[in-house]
């Protein structure tokens, strides 16, 4: 299918998209969780729970801007 | 134990899977069990739940395994959990539980593997090392981990191949990371669910024959965080449910995230098989949204993001 085809490029930029968001979130998760180690594990997961998933929510959305802007604005 | 035990159970649970089905979709399409697949530009109508032929046969594999001394412990604890969770959305496939009471059912499936449970209530993460957690609050997190992994990949469903296939990745992944480390239990009960996903999937691809209901969705959530329990294997598990995580994230974003479907509608296919999403926010729809996307093309890019990242995490792992 011609049109399918046509548009993988638009597709695997999302897929980079996708894994680039998902090593920041990691990345913010492991790094805080080490700054907060002192404090004992369970607060420093809570911690690096809480700010992973603020990075996870702005990361959703842009994702989402990402493949609007990629739609040409549909 | 070694990979050469494992393997024929694995092909068992594969081969009673793939003889039976044929059977229970003449049965089920017999007896007026079918779900009509929304996504084609004629509307078939599918078998469905084909869950309860996985529920049925992996049951059978894991008594027969059990009764041959293959699993023992946690592993059958693990099997159990799995069994109750396909028994949960089997109930929810006749009778359509309201999402409190689904949630607060499947709450009680992890209560196998946590009673089961022997280890240390650790979580190992790259970078960190292991995190342990202490007996009470690791209990909680197993229940709410079968949970949470069961409802995502109930969310992340809908198109043919797109729910066995997400499970299959997941299970093969944690089966072999499982073995890599050691882990034979999380690794028999995972290759033993991978033989029957695979089964499945031949009647599930597209065009699909049958489709797995909750019965099947439910199951494969279990599997997943199971075996990463079972094979302390949680950080990779994460990593392959992150699609589902984004798509319930972006739903969640939207205005009234659980009346999406009845406002908006479902996605359309045009004649020549073509989706068009309808308008909120979701993660299968941002690929629809991009570039003309095919059902088929759906599925394989969804599948190739959670491999991209089981694939990263792995590299994560033995990195740091």
């Amino acid at each position: 299918m011609k049109t399918s085809r046509g548009g993988l490029s638009k597709h695997l930029l999302l897929i980079i998209v996708l894994t680039t968001i998902y090593l920041a979130v990691v990345m913010v998760f492991l790094s805080t969780y080490r700054l907060a180690e002192p404090l004992g594990a369970m607060l420093a997961v809570i911690a690096s729970f809480v700010t992973s998933l603020t990075i996870l929510v702005l990361g959703a959305r842009a994702f989402w801007q990402v493949a609007v802007w990629l739609s040409g604005g549909r | 134990m070694n990979i050469a035990s494992v393997l024929p159970w694995a092909i068992l649970s594969f081969s009673l899977t793939y003889l039976v089905m044929p059977f229970g979709i003449k049965a089920m399409k017999r007896k007026g069990w079918t779900g009509t697949d929304v996504h084609k530009a004629q509307k078939v109508e599918c078998a469905e739940p084909g869950g309860l032929i996985i529920l049925l046969t992996l049951s059978l594999s894991f008594i027969l395994m059990w009764l041959a001394g293959s699993i023992r412990g946690a592993a059958i604890g693990a099997a159990l959990t799995i069994i109750l969770s396909g028994l949960v959305g089997l109930l929810d496939d006749v009778v359509t539980l309201r999402q409190r009471t689904k949630v607060l059912l499947m709450m009680f499936t992890g209560v196998p593997l946590a009673l089961s449970y022997s280890g240390v209530g650790k979580v190992g993460l790259p970078l960190v090392g292991d995190v342990e957690f202490g007996v009470l609050a690791y209990t909680i997190m197993m229940l709410l981990a079968v949970n949470v992994a069961s409802n995502l990949t109930n969310m992340l469903a809908g198109f043919n191949g797109l729910e066995a296939g997400f499970a299959a990745i997941a299970c093969g992944m944690l089966g072999a990371a499982s073995a890599f480390h050691g882990e034979w239990g999380a690794s028999t009960i995972s290759l033993v669910s991978l033989g029957s996903l695979l089964a499945f999937l031949k009647y599930n691809w597209y065009p699909a024959k049958v489709f797995p209901g909750d019965t099947g969705t439910l199951m494969f959530g279990s599997m997943i965080a199971s075996v990463a329990i079972l094979g302390d294997e949680v950080f990779l598990a994460v990593s392959l449910l992150m699609p589902a995580v984004f798509d319930f994230t972006l739903k969640m974003l939207h205005g009234k995230p659980f009346a999406q479907r009845s406002i908006f509608g479902d996605t359309k296919a045009d004649e020549r098989g073509i989706l068009s999403p309808p308008g909120y926010a979701a993660f299968l729809h941002a690929f629809m949204k991009v570039a003309p996307t095919s059902e088929r093309r759906l599925v394989a890019l969804v599948l190739l993001s959670e491999m991209t990242l089981g694939a990263v995490a792995l590299l994560l792992t033995l990195l740091f």
